[in-house]
């Protein structure tokens, strides 16, 4: 395995790598930074792009994108007071009131540089950790999977924000979706009604693009009536960093703290971004020797907000790379794209694909440098894309998605589903069921349902096996406190996102 | 629609669809080979469909539970010319995207692309400031460049058209 590194080094340091990974922030941040543009179609738009690419040059221009996006919601944050992305949704809390202030370079310069910090911690946590879960998961066995897919379908419940009952309804129609086309285990037809095109069940990518890119296009003509009223701050000076290096010791607690908190949120299936960011400002807020001065424009609360988030990066491909279990939307692209390029995730990744991922490491962290330094100096444009208005982008983005569609496995099919599902989506948003779990369903759903059943066949010739997998007990009964503790703790987050949305 | 309406028909909407789902699931052909298996292909569509059903109920019961909010308008139903008037620009999009899926295989990459990008941009554009010449310029640009690009540089083959043939 260790072995694997100085090629995985070399295959990144090419100047084709390179110029992608640049490329790739620069558009990630782009998207992060226009509301409505996430990092999710950032890397759905850019993924027919890289189908004919070199596997190391495709993988590492979609985590290139995916970086840049998520950090690129801090410009929005803190000058728009619209956070660019769910995931900077505490940024704004602070990071708007310094700009008020007139401190925007400064509040750009902390969002930025802690980002940075945030991605290399969730970095060195994901090199340590996932070579030990990759060893540790070999051992899975149908019943090991079947319980720990479940495990990850009862964390969708902690997802759900307001409406426990509504995100249940979402996850169990991600599931039923998933269940067209060729049953596992015995290839059974199922919910085909007799056309071809089912048989092989709907694309992740499709449903991606549907619930995702075609509800955009709709949101913004539902708002084409509605006056504007955003103001761009624009009076921005960054020297340097923006802050001193006292300033900047000052904050290693809460950056150590916020990062963890976005690591392990990333780790967990279902938890988004949105709440990493949010729970980091409030452990950074009850921590601090003044938390009265939270919301009135303290560096603090952005350092929370932006190095939890960026963290969650590094913890999101920890199961993503040795379980093939996605924690968010942007994430089940990146396995989608992973799955294009023949890097199959799970336990085995590092003996099939070792160069692969540990180019994938060094990938993410010449993106956080790169996002380091585009964002830093190229702020200034970054401002001016902001003005670009949406009727110019949003078309053109919706043929890219369209190509998308197509090129995944040149069908017309496809560019239907995606279509309906977007139709799907606009009447979820009007139902107000979330569209998060449903993804997650649709990846899940298989998974458990395939293991399920090789374990019910392994239970039925010799049923005393059951108890003779300690991991797969472990699992159960940690789903079942999940199941419990998630339940009372829903209430409370609940509340939560409603304050936050409201202020 | 207030919240309870909403709840209410959403309820109905999934129930149905979830015994509809319970009843083709019923048809699915298993695998005779598979005959003695206590979990067969039709075992897990069923749990599935049951457990929607229950939260269907849930919904429908919670919807009735709520008392109706007491500025809402009694016995007005849904209109559907209503709804088309108050999101006219909602309706003209997915009217764009249903129409440029049609017409993508019969006039080609390129020409649908066109026709899409300038209505779509023309539907999304200020009812004050709109340009006609505008969204043509950006609509011929991006579809003509964004083929060259897929086709020519990164070798993805995307609808020539069936006139052109």
């Amino acid at each position: 395995m260790l072995a694997d590194i100085i090629p995985g080094l070399m295959s990144v340091l090419t100047p084709t790598v390179l110029f992608f990974i640049i490329f790739g922030v620069f558009v990630g941040i782009i998207f992060g930074s226009i509301p409505g543009l996430t990092a999710t179609m950032a890397i759905v738009m850019f993924l027919p792009v890289t189908y004919t690419m070199s596997p190391i040059e495709g993988v590492s221009t979609l985590v290139a994108l995916y970086v840049g996006g998520i950090s690129g919601g801090l410009i929005a944050a803190i000058l728009l007071n619209i956070p660019g992305t769910p995931s900077s949704i505490a940024t704004t809390f602070d990071g708007t009131p310094m700009a008020r202030k007139g401190e925007a370079g400064k509040a750009l310069g902390v969002g930025v540089v802690f980002s940075f910090c945030g991605t290399i911690i969730g970095l060195l946590v994901l090199v340590l950790v996932s070579p030990l879960l990759a060893a540790f998961a070999i051992k899975f066995g149908p019943y090991e999977y079947c319980t720990l897919a479940l495990f990850a379908l009862s964390l969708v419940i902690s997802l759900t924000g307001r409406d426990l009952v509504k995100g249940l309804i979402s996850g169990l129609l991600g599931v039923m979706l998933a269940t067209v086309g060729l049953a596992p285990v015995d290839s059974a037809k199922r919910f085909t009604f007799g056309m071809v095109d089912l048989n092989a069940g709907f694309s992740l990518l499709t449903l991606l693009i549907g619930l995702f890119a075609i509800t955009e296009v709709i949101k913004a003509a539902e708002d084409v009536r509605k006056p504007v009223t955003a103001k761009i701050e624009t009076n921005v000076r960054i020297k340097g960093f923006g802050f001193s290096f006292a300033e900047f010791w000052s904050q290693k607690l809460n950056l150590l703290r916020s990062s963890a908190i976005g690591i392990v949120i990333g780790i967990l299936p279902g938890i988004g971004g949105a709440i990493s960011g949010m729970l980091a400002y409030t452990a950074a807020k009850n921590q601090s020797k003044h938390p009265e001065k939270f919301g009135t424009g303290i560096m603090d609360g952005v350092v929370a907000s932006e190095s939890a988030n960026n963290a969650g990066i590094g913890g999101a491909l920890i199961p993503l790379l040795t379980l093939g279990i996605p924690g968010d939307a942007a994430t089940a692209m990146l396995l989608g794209g992973l799955m294009v390029h023949q890097i199959a995730p799970g336990p085995l990744i590092f003996d099939k694909s070792g160069v692969e991922v540990f180019g994938i490491f060094f990938a993410l962290a010449i993106s956080a440098v790169a996002m380091l330094i585009i964002e830093l100096f190229g702020i200034k444009i970054f401002i001016r894309v902001l003005k670009v208005p949406k009727y110019l982008l949003l078309p053109v983005i919706m043929v890219l998605c369209v190509i998308g569609a197509i090129g995944n496995a040149n069908r017309m099919f496809d560019v239907w589903s995606v279509m309906v599902f977007g139709v799907m989506g606009y009447l979820l948003i009007k139902a107000k069921i979330p569209h998060v779990p449903m993804i997650l369903g649709f990846i899940l759903g298989p998974i458990f349902e395939l293991n399920f059943r090789r374990a019910v066949q392994h239970a039925q010739i010799d049923p005393s096996g059951v108890f003779s997998h300690p991991i797969a007990i472990c699992f159960f009964v940690v789903t079942i406190i999940v199941v419990i503790f998630s339940l009372r703790r829903q209430r409370k987050e609940a509340a939560l996102l409603k304050a936050s949305e409201e202020s | 629609m207030n919240n309870k309406r909403n709840d209410l028909i959403t309820g109905i909407v999934l129930a149905l669809f979830a015994l509809w789902y319970f009843y083709e699931a019923l048809s699915i052909r298993i695998f005779a080979g598979m005959g003695k298996a206590v979990v067969n292909s039709t075992t897990m569509p069923k749990i599935w469909a049951v457990c929607l059903l229950l939260l269907a109920g849930a919904l429908i019961l919670r919807s009735l539970r709520t008392p109706a909010p007491k500025d809402a308008k009694s016995g007005s139903g849904f209109n559907l010319g209503a709804w088309v008037k108050a999101n006219y620009e909602v309706f003209l999009t997915f009217a764009a995207l249903f129409l440029y899926a049609a017409l993508m295989e019969p006039l080609g990459f390129i020409i649908s692309s066109i026709l899409y990008i300038f209505a779509q941009t023309l539907i999304l554009m200020d009812k004050g400031h709109r340009s006609y010449v505008k969204a043509l310029v950006i609509a011929v640009v991006c579809s003509v460049a964004s083929y060259a690009l897929f086709v020519y540089w990164l070798a993805v083959l995307l609808p020539v058209g069936a006139i052109f043939e």
